[in-house]
């Protein structure tokens, strides 16, 4: 369990770059990005393909891809400490303990040749040191309860492909939560699993959270995951994020014009089912991002300053922030 | 004639589940689909919805001539589809088209595009070089890309941009019934909303019907006019989509809509979160398929199938609740 | 080609590929972790090949007059040698360095034919098998299965007795050895294929199986082929130097490097020069094919091109 009381800032990122260094040019999938996660509240990741919200995750788990991605700039703080400046024998003890994660696809993230027990097990041992193999398999158990997984005593001897997609989800969150980490990075956990696998999933990730107040770093791209399971909201597009808030505001009073063109975008299930507002153009490529604001190019209220410079950042209310040139403050 | 361009009849898709190759075994059948009767009206769209492995593709596929139906009919302007051979075939194949989920794999990588939506056209003599070259130039402005990039490849469009290809390709025949199978669940929420203006904006100029595949009810509100529930290969329930909105019945569609995470925080309606899972369809529960996992089961659930009745006009539900309305 | 529009796939890299140009674009690019271009393989081949294009520019005596005064000669650079014949001599007094750059001829044109027959068969074979499915595609496996237990070199050996020695059945033998090999990985190929959307798609706008096989698989497997020739140019070369070296090749006087290295066995002690040149020839050329081959197919390869 985590030290920090409620409502202390348990993770900050400031300034976050990680680039990818091709031999075509930069490509700047993450270029200044900051947030900070308070114990016991989920903010949520939004952005479509591309704008760097999976890049941003693991810069701060410090596992980039090979092939040229690094992060060049910023500060992630981990309890005051700063994670980047860590070596890898400090970052695998965080990893799993402080900071965990959950994937989209539950298919690969578990290993089809070893038990859902084994799997466990591995990640309770690096906690539990010198237990005996009983007391970590009863710890197995209690963690497969803890899910929610029906007859764990039986499924903990299963292998992954014994279980459904859902089931699978369950378990790696299972894994993920044994270190009982400070900050719980979930990366389109349920995008793979059915509507109504998803609500389960959802609502099983917030009792967990209920338990033992860990903070978590929800990205999706479904602004109906974000409105069931955010406390606030940072929307990212081309590698920043533009507006930062708590959930109702953003959905109520979106102030940056990405923000509004895009949740006026989703279909909704009430109202009039008329045509939908779509947002024209493409995001600007990566490797050559504007000076100005990079929304510019699709954005309907675009002027010659907009062109010139990046917005500054703009405090609208309570905790929201947008960057744009538009927005005055209050 | 009646004013249905497709009906669909008691169609049934029994796959056997079998052991060894050459000389295999029957372990048992997976009834994907069970009994499906549903009709779409010329220039109308039909959305199928449910979750995976309830039987939508395959009857989706099975309206596409991709899979035999193992009992049922289905007629497209009455004439019934099964057994068409040679030229009646490829008549029927200019009239049904689909678009599929992948923009990733519906496009053939070593094909220009402009080949690939000049494709039913050729293989059905529809005209010279010229006159399909045109016709070629004609979809791609239809769907919103520039006639000249039909000489590229499909690793130089983006997936929205791939989708509106193979809609163009979908296009060409002039079909009268278009499935679309997951059409935009592969897009961006941004790019997402472009496709189905595009879809409905073809509907108004062609008169071309749509089946739409679809898990996302909000989908299939902005763009079906009925709208068919399915469950573990069974219809549970049908209506057109704006009295379905309004007056939910069956106990599974009313969790679907509880599971759309409505993009609003602080909803105030009943919520059902279903128990468990989807059973496997090898061995699907008695009686109704959905009473393991009902929050309104009875003791009859489990003995005794519910019919699929009206229960107002246009609106049928397969369920004992509604057995005496 | 510009690449337009691309938002969500910029990172992927794509660079300059020769058989992007030679065969079809391709949807993605090579992989990151591509090795360096192997220079000196690609010299080797090209030499070898330029050697058996021009091989009567090139060589100083014919390949095939003896001079029985000039017998058994060691290289021009060992004690006894002369500057006329810069590899030494044979045991009927042929100049080796010209039976040498005939041989390669023989050797390439083997490799050419047993290639284009034997890797084509297995091409057609595993795309009808891999497409069509079923009992054929059980009963097409089970012959490649049978074609692998096969002792292709007594086949080879048969062959010669009742057809006779020539290009013909040497082309035969050595296909019977490939074609199995090429089938087996060109169905794994189509098997992945047919799952694709575009497959379907394909028949719902009214192609034929015939169309479908032609113009949407062949093309996608066409890649992996290519792969497999290079791979397997090696094994033809040594196929076919064993056969002509068992006597089931070409009937001599036609210099081939395997017939080289049989006449030069007798004598291995006193005059090493007459198997060990051939010898060293058959192994530079194939490893140089295998290097060339293996890059290739870390470039090309479906597996390895994932990510």
């Amino acid at each position: 369990m985590s030290d920090t009381p409620p409502g202390d800032t348990v993770l900050e990122v400031r300034d976050l770059h990680t680039h990818f260094f091709l031999r075509r040019g930069v490509v700047k999938a993450v270029d200044g990005v900051s947030f900070s996660l308070k114990r016991g509240e989920v903010l949520g990741l939004v952005g479509e393909s591309g704008c760097g919200k999976s890049l941003t995750a693991l810069s701060l788990m410090r596992l980039l891809p090979k092939g040229g991605a690094r992060t060049i700039k910023g500060e992630v703080l981990l309890g005051g400490e700063n994670i980047l400046q860590h070596t890898p024998a400090e970052m695998r003890e965080i990893r799993g303990r402080r900071i965990s994660m959950v994937l989209q696809d539950p298919q690969t993230s578990l290993n089809p040749v070893f038990s859902v027990g084994d799997q466990l097990r591995e990640a309770i041992e690096r906690r539990r040191k010198g237990a005996s193999l009983s007391e970590i398999m009863k710890e197995a158990v209690a963690a497969l309860r803890r899910v929610e997984i029906a007859a764990p005593e039986q499924r903990i001897g299963q292998y992954p492909h014994q279980m459904s997609g859902g089931m699978k989800q369950r378990v790696v969150g299972a894994i993920a939560i044994s270190g009982e980490p400070e900050v719980l990075i979930a990366d389109e956990p349920t995008t793979a699993l059915d509507v109504t696998i998803q609500l389960q999933y959802l609502k099983l990730l917030k009792r967990l959270q209920a338990e033992n107040g860990m903070a978590i770093l929800f990205i999706t791209h479904d602004f109906g995951v974000v409105g069931r399971m955010c406390d606030r909201v940072a929307v990212m597009y081309a590698g920043r994020i533009v507006e930062c808030g708590p959930v109702k505001q953003i959905f109520e009073a979106p102030q940056h014009p990405y923000t509004r063109a895009l949740i006026a975008s989703v279909p909704k299930m009430t109202g009039p089912a008329g045509r939908l507002t779509t947002i024209e153009g493409q995001p600007p490529s990566l490797m050559d991002l504007p000076v100005g604001c990079r929304f510019a190019s699709r954005c309907a209220l675009v002027e010659q300053r907009c062109l010139d410079a990046y917005p500054r950042s703009v405090r609208v209310g309570d905790a929201h922030t947008a960057d744009c040139w538009k927005v005055s403050p209050p | 004639m009646s004013d249905q361009l497709l009906r669909v009849e008691g169609l049934k898709k029994h796959f056997a589940f079998t052991k060894g190759i050459l000389f295999s075994r029957t372990l048992g059948h997976v009834k994907a689909v069970d009994d499906v009767s549903f009709d779409i009206k010329a220039g109308e769209t039909l959305g199928l919805v449910g979750e995976s492995g309830c039987g939508k593709t395959t009857t989706s596929r099975m309206i596409l001539n991709l899979e035999e139906p193992t009992e049922g009919r289905i007629l497209l302007e009455d004439e019934p589809i099964s057994g068409l051979q040679g030229d009646a075939l490829k008549a029927y194949r200019a009239k049904v088209q689909a678009v599929f989920q992948d923009p990733w794999s519906s496009l053939n990588p070593r094909m220009k595009v402009g080949r690939t939506i000049a494709e039913s056209l050729i293989v059905n003599g529809w005209g010279d070089k010229e006159k399909i070259a045109g016709r070629v130039r004609e979809l791609l402005l239809q769907v919103g890309l520039r006639p000249e990039q039909a000489e590229q490849y499909p690793h130089e469009f983006s997936g929205g941009q791939r989708q509106r290809v193979a809609l163009a390709a979908a296009l060409a025949s002039r079909p009268k019934l278009i499935v679309l199978d997951e059409p935009v669940s592969a897009l961006d929420v941004s790019i997402r909303a472009q496709m189905m203006n595009l879809l409905k904006d073809i509907q108004a100029q062609d008169n071309v019907a749509y089946l739409l595949v679809a898990h996302d009810l909000a989908t299939v509100r902005h763009m079906a006019d009925h709208t068919v529930v399915m469950y573990l290969g069974k219809i549970v329930e049908k209506a057109p989509t704006e009295q379905l909105f309004a007056d939910v019945r069956h106990p599974y569609t009313k969790a679907l809509f509880s599971a759309v995470l409505v993009a609003w925080p602080g909803r105030s309606e009943e919520e059902i979160e279903l128990r468990g899972e989807v059973p496997s369809p090898l061995n699907p529960p008695a009686g109704c398929h959905f009473h393991t996992r009902c929050p309104y089961v009875m003791p009859r659930c489990s003995q005794q199938e519910p019919a699929l009745r009206e229960v107002s006009p246009g609106h049928a539900v397969a369920c004992h609740l509604f057995d005496n309305a | 080609m510009a690449i337009v529009d691309r938002p969500s796939r910029t990172v992927v890299q794509r660079r300059w590929s020769l058989w992007r140009a030679m065969v079809w674009p391709r949807r993605e690019a090579a992989p990151r972790r591509t090795a360096r271009v192997p220079w000196i393989p690609i010299v080797i081949i090209s030499v070898i090949v330029i050697m058996a294009v021009f091989a009567p520019l090139l060589a100083p005596h014919s390949p095939i007059d003896q001079t029985l005064r000039d017998k058994l000669l060691p290289p021009a650079w060992m004690l006894g040698g002369k500057d006329k014949y810069f590899l030494g001599t044979d045991a009927f007094g042929r100049d080796i360095l010209s039976r040498l750059i005939y041989g390669a001829r023989v050797s390439l044109i083997v490799a050419l034919l047993a290639l284009t027959v034997g890797g084509g068969v297995g091409l057609a074979i595993g795309i009808v098998a891999g497409y069509v499915g079923g009992a054929v595609d059980s009963i097409l496996m089970r012959l490649v299965d049978a074609a692998f237990t096969f002792p292709a070199i007594l086949f080879a050996l048969l062959l010669a007795v009742t057809m006779g020695q020539g290009l013909g059945t040497l082309v035969i033998a050595i296909s019977l050895l490939l074609w199995a090999t090429f089938a087996r990985v060109i169905r794994g190929e189509v098997l992945a294929l047919r799952q694709r959307d575009f497959v379907a798609l394909a028949k719902v706008r009214g192609c034929s199986s015939l169309r479908i096989m032609l113009t949407h698989i062949l093309p996608n497997v066409l890649n992996t082929f290519m792969v497999l020739v290079t791979l397997n140019i090696g094994v033809v070369i040594i196929a076919e130097a064993t056969l002509s070296f068992l006597g089931a090749g070409i009937p001599p006087p036609t210099p081939t490097w395997g017939l080289m290295i049989s006449e030069g066995r007798g004598r291995i002690a006193e005059a090493w020069w007459v198997a060990l040149i051939p010898g060293i020839a058959i192994t530079l050329l194939v490893l140089s094919v295998n290097l060339f081959g293996d890059w290739l197919r870390d470039r090309l390869d479906p597996r390895l091109r994932q990510l």
